[in-house]
């Protein structure tokens, strides 16, 4: 036993994410899974969080104060451990939500990788979005995007 | 005669709309369609053209004149009729993909007025968009616009 245990008993490792932040970060690690952000990526990232009523009452403080705790993670543990601590306390009735700006986002600068591919067949997993669900997003996404 | 008649006769005959106007005056009366454009409405408009590979070979300046005349067409006309000039101009390919996006504006704030429904409903049969299809498509921008 370390000798500061005893201290550091009850104290969590890493704070939990609040829900604001497990939706932040789903749609931050689907415009960085393929290594980089692209300007539209981060367009898309901002234009879809900053509509949603789950964040009408973040001030800029704030928020960047989510983004920036997002991105250590990010930088620290890469997209897919990102994704597992948000899918951790994720609400329910907003996966649906998330996977669709996700798949929104990786298709924004009109080009699919092959890491962008593998990242939305394990977070449609991930999220427990139902097969037919999905591809019904992912076809309409790829209409709405197309040039 | 009047002494203008001669003079501006040609000035005066609205322009045929090509698909670079049908496409952002449908999505113009998209963001009009409840009486004016919210902000988070006209954001996601310019977003969207802005990221659309037909309008990359416009320059700035042109795009902004572009969209200047359509908007001096809606205040002048009203969306009915800028609509009515728009969408025919709409080729078949691009059909799927006007009216994904446009929903998508319709529904940027979270919310849908009854004018808006209406409106959908309107551009769906304008568009000659198949009933499953449409279906498909509100069904998704729902998704990715609730929360």
């Amino acid at each position: 036993m370390g000798i500061f245990d005893a201290i550091f008993q009850g104290m969590e490792s890493r704070t939990k994410l609040t829900r604001q932040e497990s939706f932040a970060g789903i749609l931050l690690a689907a415009s960085a899974c393929d290594g980089h952000v692209s300007n539209d990526e981060s367009h898309q990232l901002l234009t879809a969080l900053f509509h949603m009523k789950l964040f009408k009452r973040f001030n800029e403080k704030q928020f960047n104060g989510v983004m920036n705790k997002l991105l250590g993670v990010l930088k620290k543990s890469g997209p897919d451990a990102l994704v597992d601590g948000c899918v951790e306390v994720f609400p329910k009735e907003l996966r649906s939500t998330a996977f669709t700006n996700a798949v929104n986002i990786v298709l924004a600068d009109g080009v699919l990788e092959t890491e962008e591919r593998e990242f939305i067949n394990s977070l449609k997993s991930k999220l427990g979005i139902k097969a037919s669900i999905a591809k019904s997003i992912a076809q309409v996404l790829v209409i709405k995007n197309k040039g | 005669m009047p002494v203008f008649d001669d003079i501006l006769n040609n000035a005066a005959t609205p322009e045929r709309f090509g698909p670079l106007e049908g496409f952002a005056g449908v999505l113009l009366c998209a963001s009009a369609c409840d009486g004016h454009i919210g902000d988070e409405e006209g954001a996601s408009m310019n977003l969207i053209l802005g990221q659309k590979k037909l309008y990359e070979r416009l320059t700035p300046h042109q795009f902004g004149s572009m969209v200047d005349r359509l908007i001096g067409l809606l205040k002048r006309g009203g969306p009915e009729r800028l609509l009515n000039k728009s969408y025919p101009a709409v080729p078949p390919e691009l059909r799927g993909r006007v009216f994904a996006n446009a929903v998508d504006i319709v529904l940027a704030d979270g919310k849908v007025e009854q004018e808006e429904r209406e409106s959908i409903d309107g551009l769906k049969g304008k568009l000659e968009i198949d009933e499953k299809r449409a279906k498909t498509i509100v069904q998704v921008m729902v998704y990715k616009n609730h929360g």
